[in-house]
């Protein structure tokens, strides 16, 4: 028999199957053992690589960013109910609208009449955008999370996008209400971005659940041509960032 | 004594969610690791951990308890970090710096090792390149295999490729690496 082949000499060391004739050869054969030797010296270097020591507390660190978010995606609540989500984020805009204008209201001197520069008006508005930027940023990442599961799947072969379905349509609502409040915030990168996201999520709900390669492929493309998902990120991570910003300055006050 | 996964995927499916941390607890170093080895990027395993867990937690109706948890969990990870890894392929326009040329390269391998500790960075230098020059699915396979020892046709159904397509993955990713490291086996008596 001709000597063994490296990519079964590869097998063999792995412990996966290899011919009994290459089994044989190699127990008889002292080339291809010195050859076999060679190769688990060189694997062996390979466990030289490090990996970033965690310690004992990491997972303790992991449970405590992530619980937060545990109890929003199993848990069911009311606010988990389609119609009740919705009012529940409108009342959260509303909420933040009105709160604003009620703390003017107490604390600042009578109104001028004139909604142009009305400080009243003003803190409002900004009790509805810390609102807004606040229940935006779980929007985006739902939206991103979503969009790189359709965006990943294997382009050369069908999927079933049952799931991102389901998620879309919910996503669908959510995002004209957001897009409504972040036109009239004059929350243009916002607003924007809510804008260009729209169209892609309908298209994932209201398309056939079992998509053909062509039809992901056209999905993709829509995707990618957008940069939606890069778009959501970025605008995603700023949203986060004002909203800490907004959560330190209403400490301060 | 200690209460296994499935006993606690149990209470986590009954609606404690609180119970789920005890498999963080027990299993994020191990997801760290893996992650890791896939990705090269401390940042991006991190994440990798946190994404893996959630999409754990969302899909734990979906785990079959005649199958080990953790052999779940990992293939959970792996679809994360290669989701990772298509993602950051797609934002970076410009080489991350472990894409550059590594200095320790100019280091003639023939050298003799006069200060053991200076050979065994030239060593590890070498091997971290090593992996970092495989494409992502030869690391991936690579890592699932020699880090993970997990069998091959599991490899397969993990990245979705054939089993002779995932050993040629494998194999490929050997040579890379016999190619790189050989030298170094050499000069060391």
């Amino acid at each position: 028999m001709n000597h063994v082949t490296q990519d079964d000499l590869v097998l063999h060391h792995y412990g996966e199957e290899v011919s009994p004739a290459a089994v044989e050869h190699l127990s008889s054969c002292q080339n291809c053992r010195e050859e076999l030797a060679s190769l688990r010296r060189v694997l062996s270097l390979v466990n030289s690589d490090e990996v970033p020591e965690r310690g004992e507390a990491y997972g303790d660190d992991v449970w405590n960013r992530l619980r937060w978010k545990l109890g929003r995606s199993r848990t069911r609540s009311f606010v988990d109910d389609k119609p009740w989500r919705l009012a529940a984020i409108a009342a959260l805009l509303l909420i933040g609208f009105l709160g604003g204008r009620f703390w003017d209201r107490t604390l600042l001197a009578p109104a001028p009449t004139s909604t142009t520069g009305n400080p009243q008006l003003a803190k409002a508005e900004a009790g509805r955008d810390r609102v807004l930027l606040y229940v935006v940023g779980d929007h985006f990442d739902r939206s991103e999370r979503m969009l790189l599961e359709v965006a990943n799947s294997d382009r050369n072969s069908g999927v079933d996008v049952t799931s991102q379905q389901a998620i879309a349509e919910e996503l669908i609502d959510q995002n004209r209400i957001f897009r409504q409040t972040a036109s009239k915030s004059e929350q243009g990168e916002i607003s924007e971005v809510l804008d260009a996201l729209e169209p892609v999520l309908l298209d994932i709900a209201r398309g056939p659940s079992q998509l053909t390669a062509s039809d992901l492929q056209e999905i993709q493309k829509r995707i990618e041509s957008k940069g939606l998902v890069f778009k959501l990120r970025v605008i995603g991570s700023k949203v986060k960032e004002r909203t800490q910003q907004s959560l330190i300055q209403s400490a301060d006050i | 004594m200690e209460v296994s996964d499935v006993a606690v995927i149990g209470q986590v499916r009954t609606g404690n969610s609180d119970a789920f941390r005890t498999l963080v607890e027990r299993h994020s170093r191990a997801i760290f690791r893996v992650a890791y080895r896939m990705t090269r990027n401390e940042q991006d395993a991190d994440d990798i951990v946190q994404e893996t867990f959630l999409r754990a937690y969302r899909q734990i109706d979906h785990f079959e308890e005649r199958s080990s948890f953790s052999t779940w969990l990992h293939r959970v990870a792996v679809n994360c970090a290669l989701d990772s890894i298509r993602a950051r392929k797609r934002r970076d326009a410009h080489p991350s710096w472990n894409e550059e040329e590594d200095p320790m390269d100019s280091i003639p391998s023939s050298e003799p090792a006069q200060d053991r500790l200076l050979m065994s960075a030239e060593v590890k230098a070498r091997v971290s390149k090593a992996l970092e020059d495989l494409s992502s699915n030869e690391r991936t396979a690579f890592v699932l295999r020699h880090f993970e020892g997990m069998p091959i046709d599991e490899i397969g159904r993990t990245l979705g490729t054939q089993v002779n397509a995932t050993k040629n993955t494998i194999f490929s990713a050997v040579k890379k690496i016999r190619t790189a490291l050989e030298p170094l086996v050499r000069s060391t008596p």
